[in-house]
């Protein structure tokens, strides 16, 4: 099925990706296969192969994402009794990407700073084995419930949940060793998602532009030393990811841009410059993940450290 | 809850917190953060509400914490379903409250009366 994309926003990809990986995006079906992430907090990563396969949806592991599990796209997936029961999120293989780069572990505080609906969230306590503290922090009132209903189903015990407003400086003390900012985006990546595509705007990209550089502000300054920061989004937009990087290079000297090592995936380095504007060479060691083109949605991630 | 499933409740060395007849259980880490500054809306996982003196178990509490529940009632994965949906199951066991469970990991806690397994 030919994708219908917004002449401007089309017009915009063509210059971000080429003109000839967008024709070849446009053309291509969308994904043959789904994905999902075991939560070993509720199953055995075995046990939960067993049942897929049990149930003709033939898992096959994906290879950056240690508990992740490509499926077959067909009906059912969202009913059986081991999704009812948590033992799995279906969740894009792309976005399994940012918590696996992160690498928390038990010993870690850790803050997921816009946390529903909680794909992330529930993946970082996974992580942690359910032990240390996670913050998971939402402001928008209407995404709590969802956030605390996939906490709870997933049977996420170690978590705090705060209603922060990310965009502005938190007066607390507490420093984070580790830091998810997922941060909510225009979604140019998700070219295969007709109503991410009706929402987008070239607006909608500055306003966004603007919050995510007040947010990566504010959890540079929530960022212990030596600890971790991975800065993330589902969107191809440049004003949205080295433009946001670029901006937190220039107003905190002592962040770095850490190089990302991932196995069995094609990804693209961070672009160096756009539309006039010439970025951080730092931000070439940040990673760009095309749609479609490793049967995923499309996104950005820096990893930065302090 | 223990005694009233002859289950054992494993809290794997957390902690349980109790307010406005809720119960909750969290890390021993997240209680000895310093949260000054912070807008809190919840700690933990809900694992069981109080209401007339009678504690119930969530259905988190039971997936997750129950250890080997003697008195059981294993259903089938269409079963299970239903269960959950809060349909009614046809039951031979006497009245009285059973831990739930399928592929005998335990799923939630019920009541059976007149033959009916319900969801509690």
């Amino acid at each position: 099925m030919k994708k219908q994309l917004p002449s401007a926003l089309k017009e915009r990809l063509g210059g971000i990706l080429g003109e000839e990986a967008l024709c070849r995006m446009e053309a291509q079906s969308n994904a043959e296969r789904r994905s999902v992430r075991v939560n070993t907090l509720k199953t055995d990563y075995e046990e939960a192969i067993g049942a897929l396969e049990e149930k003709g949806f033939h898992p096959q592991r994906i290879p950056w994402c240690a508990r992740g599990l490509w499926v077959e796209n067909k009906p059912g997936l969202d009913d059986t009794i081991e999704y009812v029961l948590g033992h799995y999120y279906i969740q894009d293989a792309a976005s399994m990407i940012p918590v696996t780069v992160l690498e928390p572990c038990e010993g870690d505080i850790t803050l997921d700073m816009t946390a529903a609906p909680g794909s992330k969230t529930t993946q970082i306590a996974d992580h942690m084995e359910n032990k240390g503290a996670l913050v998971a922090n939402e402001y928008n009132a209407s995404r709590l419930g969802p956030l605390k209903f996939n906490l709870n189903k997933y049977g996420v015990v170690n978590t705090i949940v705060t209603t922060m407003d990310a965009t502005e400086r938190w007066d607390c003390t507490m420093k984070f060793s580790k830091i998810l900012l997922d941060a909510p985006c225009s979604c140019e990546g998700q070219i295969h998602n007709p109503d991410a595509m009706k929402q987008w705007s070239m607006g909608k990209v500055g306003r966004c532009s603007h919050a995510q550089k007040r947010m990566i502000e504010n959890a540079a300054g929530l960022l212990a030393e030596g600890g971790t920061l991975i800065y993330s989004t589902c969107t191809l937009a440049p004003e949205e990811n080295e433009e946001v990087i670029d901006h937190i290079l220039e107003k905190d000297g002592g962040i770095r841009v850490e190089k990302i090592r991932l196995d069995g995936i094609s990804t693209h380095p961070g672009i160096a410059s756009w539309r006039g504007r010439e970025y951080s060479a730092e931000v070439k060691r940040t990673l760009r993940i095309n749609p479609l083109e490793n049967n995923t949605e499309g996104f950005y991630i820096a990893k930065l450290s302090k | 809850m223990e005694k009233e499933h002859n289950a054992t409740l494993d809290l794997k060395g957390r902690e349980m917190l109790q307010g406005y007849g809720e119960y909750f259980v969290t890390t021993r880490e997240c209680l000895s953060l310093s949260l000054e500054g912070l807008k809190i809306d919840s700690i933990g996982l809900r694992v069981a509400t109080e209401d007339h003196g009678k504690i119930h178990p969530t259905v988190h509490a039971v997936q997750l914490l129950y250890q080997t529940p003697k008195k059981t009632i294993e259903l089938d994965e269409e079963q299970t379903k239903k269960f959950i949906k809060n349909q009614e199951i046809e039951t031979q066991e006497p009245d009285g409250g059973y831990i739930i469970t399928n592929r005998r990991k335990p799923v939630d806690a019920g009541q059976v009366r007149h033959n009916k397994l319900r969801r509690i």
